[in-house]
């Protein structure tokens, strides 16, 4: 049946969506900051990997292209969100778009607009009846899953994990007790890139071939992070599968009828959907504004 | 403020033209604006820009409105852009309607989803509006691109649209057509830009700045806050429409690649780089905006294609992204501010204030 | 480090003035002098690529052959001692942008041909070019640009996109071996450049006999995963599909065929591959009907010969479209300039109009245009993959079997 089919893919793309949601949600979490960029962060970890790949052996190529977006999103902090603190929401916004601008524009020139192969580990798919799944998938999803555990271990048992969820929940009170504000600010750029890189390769495993656009998943991850809520892990987590089921049973059930390109608008219609009843999320937090 | 200056009247206080200098400025305005189409005459070239800068200065007022005066942040400007170029363009196309009557018309279209796309903005504030507005803009995309509406809209094709003709005289898709469409583009702009500024010292633009600093506090006061929401989304979607439609039959062909997230994303660019909520920043980052395609080609990447082979097409959106984020990190108020400090700079001089 | 903003201005000052200083005396990426229409010794013509935008993948390799068939014919002498200067733009695949550069070529360049590229914005310039009477080649090989009644400047160097399905799809039906008929899904793009054969082509299928697939199948050309659409078309059971788009979501298509364990046999269209279909797509690639009317890079033909006088590594097919595209329109202008006229759009229009069998140096079937069919040839070749290797499998040439039939020109 067609319609399992689409659950599982459904569910595979779901955990990646949830894990590059995750990075976005620890970036607001911890510095309120709404990254416009998570998607190309995703895509230049990917690149990174690739670039790499050709010179390294897998392990050490992923190890030090994670390494390295890390220090990039570091980078990224330091010289550019930095200055901005204290400005109008706007001014962040427009940065972030700025800087996925900006990347994607070198990715382009460096890489080229073309596909480019992406290694897959695994080949072969297993057939549970008449439902088709590619070994490949089953691995991103248990990969994404593994990688998001280890997230929620850290952030509950790590003192860097600890500190980082004070600083979200109150920054003034963090900064009395002593902690350096600014460079949780940095660490939490910094992770969240590197889980960003962790979503790029899985992706490019899972397509088998990557090019600029699939920075394009940011967007799907917006969606995932507003159902979600914006500063919960909980919710990226049910968010994602939630999303990655809706697009995929819905796009394969709906884009013969609606027309092609239809999957691209179901996370946006959800979200619409969302913002307009529970406008913080499944799990988020309330925001009380004060005059 | 210079010296010596004083008014006697509120009609005075609250003029456009305070001061002497304001008066030669807009004479050297006008008279540049007029002689201009006189020497350029043959060249449809310069004719062109000045027609794209004065179409898109349009929108960019719009969203600057929207987002500078009012605070609601939009980035599907470039949906009702579309809906307005789509809208006028079917309206002759398949009505027959005249150009005249065309283009307000798909701009009053624009404005209706503008009202639409308004009624969130209620409930929604800052990054959640942006979002459901980039959303909008998403959706917008898929609909004007979906072969099943094809018959309407054209699909991915996209649509011819038919010459402009006013009583008869055809202005698009001839010879001159960029010296006459000059004298539609730029006097509509001038009307926008004179109507917006009008807008803005009425009450409705003191509301709206009101609601941009903290709405609530506004509710409090006895602003009807939401009414001016959605007016400011009105208005905004309009001066889209409006511009859209003209930008639609100027150039002769409709294909919404041209209406994407890239171009929501440049008009917000524009008003930011402009100088967010104020008006003649709408002018200076449309300019810029708009020209820094055409001088990076001419001049930045011949100056390093010297040293490094690379294309101009792939190098534009590092060096757009690299200015945005610049600016912000330097001059967050826009160049108006930066031109600002530099009248005070040479004003003051010798000394630093 | 913070900078004042005074350091700042400073600083961005002297930036701007060097790169100003640098630009003027920088190396130009075009030839600057326009030329104008007459007695010269220097002729202009303009390009049209898209080396960024979502076509890129195979306009690179096309943009090089056209650069690199001028420097040709400029290193022997020019045409009769004419030098050709080629003026390029980089439009990324939109429209609004071809226009533009377009107005820049005709106004400022004062061109008598353009070589341009995509379908969309070929269809948009067709009317323009017919009033400007300005010749244009295009990539594009979209029937609706053979038909002089709806394009009379237009021409194209090889069989039509849909004549290109057409002849696959009799290829397929004659080597079809079941008792059944045979059954065939669409995919393509939501582009001009995808949907464009897809009326003609289906006519041509139901008049064969196939089964057609209700929905066609959508596939954006930046697409890196087609799993769905492939599912849908698994589950009403294809033998053939059709790809109309370019190699980059073709080879997405094929991959995550394999992977669904789906046993089709693929119809790709000339965009839809090259010699990096096999690495691409690995052993999805095997065995599939690929079209292109031309030949493959490095095969025995005069025109090879040409093309390794100017260039040493190897490319691909898109390469010798665009060798192929400048040598046509250069082919015109030599005529003209033989018979002692000048070189106007009108006159290559009137010279290519008078070609009959022309060969281009082997590269592509011979050429025909008459004042009303700009079809070049309705022939076309299939190749395939086998053990990694592409193999030329057959050369269909449906004039000779069904003569120039009027009922396919412009469709």
């Amino acid at each position: 049946m067609d319609i399992l089919q689409f659950l599982v893919n459904g569910i595979v793309m779901g955990g990646i969506y949830a894990l590059i949601a995750l990075g976005f949600v620890l970036i607001y979490k911890a510095s309120k900051v709404l990254n416009f960029a998570q998607g190309e962060l995703v895509m230049v970890g990917a690149f990174a990997f690739l670039a790499l790949y050709n010179v390294l052996p897998v392990w050490l190529a992923a190890l030090i292209s994670i390494v390295l977006t890390g220090f990039m999103g570091f980078l990224i902090e330091k010289a550019i969100l930095r200055p901005l603190i204290g400005e109008p929401i706007l001014s962040v916004i427009m940065v972030t778009l700025g800087l996925s601008y900006l990347m994607r524009g070198v990715i382009l020139t460096v890489f080229g607009p073309e596909i480019k192969p992406f290694p897959q580990f695994v080949s072969g798919s297993i057939h549970i009846g008449e439902v088709v799944i590619p070994k490949i998938y089953l691995v991103g999803f248990v990969v994404s899953l593994a990688v998001i555990a280890i997230f929620i271990f850290f952030f509950k048992k790590t003192i860097i994990g600890i500190t980082m969820r004070a600083v979200a929940d109150d920054q003034v009170a963090a900064l009395s007790l002593g902690v350096s504000v600014e460079k949780i600010f940095a660490i939490s750029w910094a992770i969240s890139a590197m889980v960003a890189t962790i979503g790029g390769i899985l992706l490019g495993n899972i397509f088998g071939g990557i090019n600029p656009d699939i920075s394009y998943i940011g967007l799907k991850v917006f969606a995932v992070v507003i159902l979600g809520g914006l500063d919960s892990i909980a919710g990226a987590i049910v968010g994602g599968i939630i999303i990655g089921i809706c697009e995929s049973v819905g796009g394969g059930l709906l884009e013969p009828i609606v027309g092609g390109g239809f999957k691209d608008v179901i996370p946006l219609i959800v979200m619409l959907f969302i913002m307009a009843v529970k406008p913080y999320g499944l799990f988020g937090t309330e925001r009380i504004e004060r005059v | 403020m210079p010296c010596g200056v004083f008014k006697t009247s509120y009609a005075e206080d609250m003029a456009f033209i305070r001061y002497p200098i304001h008066k030669v400025g807009l004479a050297l305005a006008v008279a540049f604006l007029v002689l201009y189409p006189i020497a350029f005459k043959d060249n449809p070239y310069m004719l062109y820009w000045m027609n794209y800068i004065a179409i898109f200065l349009i929108g960019a007022i719009g969203l600057n409105l929207l987002t500078g005066y009012a605070g609601q942040i939009s980035l599907g400007h470039a949906a009702f852009m579309a809906i307005g170029a789509y809208v006028s363009t079917l309206a002759t196309l398949r009505f027959g309607i005249p150009f005249i009557v065309a283009v307000p018309l798909g701009a009053f279209a624009s404005m209706l989803f503008g009202l639409i796309f308004g009624i969130p903005s209620l409930r929604l504030k800052g990054f959640y509006l942006a979002i459901a507005t980039l959303a909008a803009q998403y959706i917008v995309d898929f609909i004007l691109v979906n072969p099943k509406l094809a018959w309407l809209t054209g699909g991915s094709a996209g649509l011819l649209v038919p010459p402009a003709e006013i009583f008869g005289f055809q202005i698009t898709q001839t010879e001159n057509a960029d010296l006459y469409y000059y004298f539609i583009a730029v006097p509509s702009a001038v009307f926008f830009f004179v109507f917006a500024a009008n807008l803005l010292r009425s009450d409705i633009g003191r509301s709206w700045i009101a609601i941009r600093d903290n709405d609530i506090a506004a509710e409090i006061m006895g602003i009807n806050v939401f009414k001016y929401k959605l007016l400011a989304f009105a208005i905004s979607s309009f001066y889209a429409g409006f511009a859209g439609g003209l930008w639609a039959f100027y150039v002769g062909y409709l294909t919404p690649e041209h209406y994407t997230i890239a171009l929501s994303i440049e008009f917000v660019a524009m008003i930011l780089i402009g100088g967010l909520g104020r008006l003649w920043g709408s002018l200076l980052g449309t300019i810029f905006v708009l020209t820094l395609p055409e001088i990076l080609k001419t001049v930045v990447i011949p100056a390093i294609s010297g040293f490094i082979p690379i294309s101009a097409e792939s190098l534009r959106p590092v060096i757009f992204g690299a200015i945005i984020i610049a600016f912000l990190i330097i001059e967050p108020k826009g160049l108006v501010e930066l031109l600002r400090k530099i009248k005070e700079f040479i004003k003051l001089f010798p000394f630093p204030y | 480090m913070k900078m004042t903003r005074r350091e700042f201005l400073i600083c961005a000052g002297i930036t701007t003035a060097t790169v100003l200083g640098l630009g003027c005396a920088g190396k130009r990426e075009v030839t600057p002098t326009p030329t104008e229409v007459g007695a010269k010794e220097r002729i202009t013509v303009g390009a049209l690529f898209d080396l960024t935008g979502p076509t890129a993948d195979v306009c690179k390799d096309y943009a090089q052959g056209v650069r690199d068939y001028i420097k040709y014919v400029n290193m022997n002498g020019g045409i009769d001692g004419i030098k050709i200067d080629m003026v390029e733009t980089d439009y990324g695949y939109k429209v609004p942008e071809a226009l533009s550069a377009y107005k820049k070529f005709r106004d400022q360049y004062k061109v008598c041909a353009i070589i341009g590229w995509g379908t969309g914005d070929t269809n948009a310039l067709k009317t323009y070019v017919a009033r400007d009477k300005i010749v244009y080649i295009s990539a594009s090989y979209s029937a609706k640009l053979t038909d002089p009644k709806q394009a009379p400047y237009n021409f194209i160097a090889v069989a039509d996109y849909t004549t290109q399905l057409r002849s696959v799809l009799k290829y397929a039906m004659d080597n079809w071996d079941k008792s059944r008929p045979p059954r065939i899904a669409f995919t393509y793009p939501n582009v001009e450049y995808g949907t464009d054969p897809i009326r003609g082509g289906k006519e041509f299928a139901r008049e064969l006999g196939y089964e057609i697939k209700p929905e066609d199948e959508i596939v954006d050309l930046k697409a890196t995963s087609a799993m769905d659409q492939l599912q849908r078309i698994k589950s009403w059971g294809a033998d053939f599909i059709w790809i109309g788009g370019t190699i980059s979501s073709a080879s997405v298509i094929m991959r995550n065929a394999r992977e669904l364990g789906m046993d089709v046999t693929f119809m790709v269209n000339c965009w839809g591959w090259d010699s990096r279909i096999v690495e691409l797509a690995g052993e999805a690639a095997e065995g599939n009907y690929y079209n292109w009317p031309g030949v493959m890079f490095g095969e025995d033909v005069p025109g090879m010969k040409e093309i390794m006088s100017v260039i040493s590594e190897k490319h691909t097919i898109h390469y010798i479209k665009g060798w192929l595209n400048a040598m046509v329109i250069i082919e015109g202008m030599k005529r003209v300039v033989k018979k002692g006229e000048e070189i106007t759009g009108e006159n290559i229009k009137a010279e290519l109009e008078k070609l009959r069998n022309w060969d281009p140096k082997g590269l592509a079937p011979p050429i025909s245009y008459y004042p009303d069919d700009h079809r070049p040839s309705l022939a076309n070749n299939i190749y395939t993959v086998e053990d990694g290797k592409i193999k030329r499998l057959a050369t269909i040439d449906l004039e000779k079997i069904y003569g120039r039939r009027k009922d396919w020109l412009g469709v």
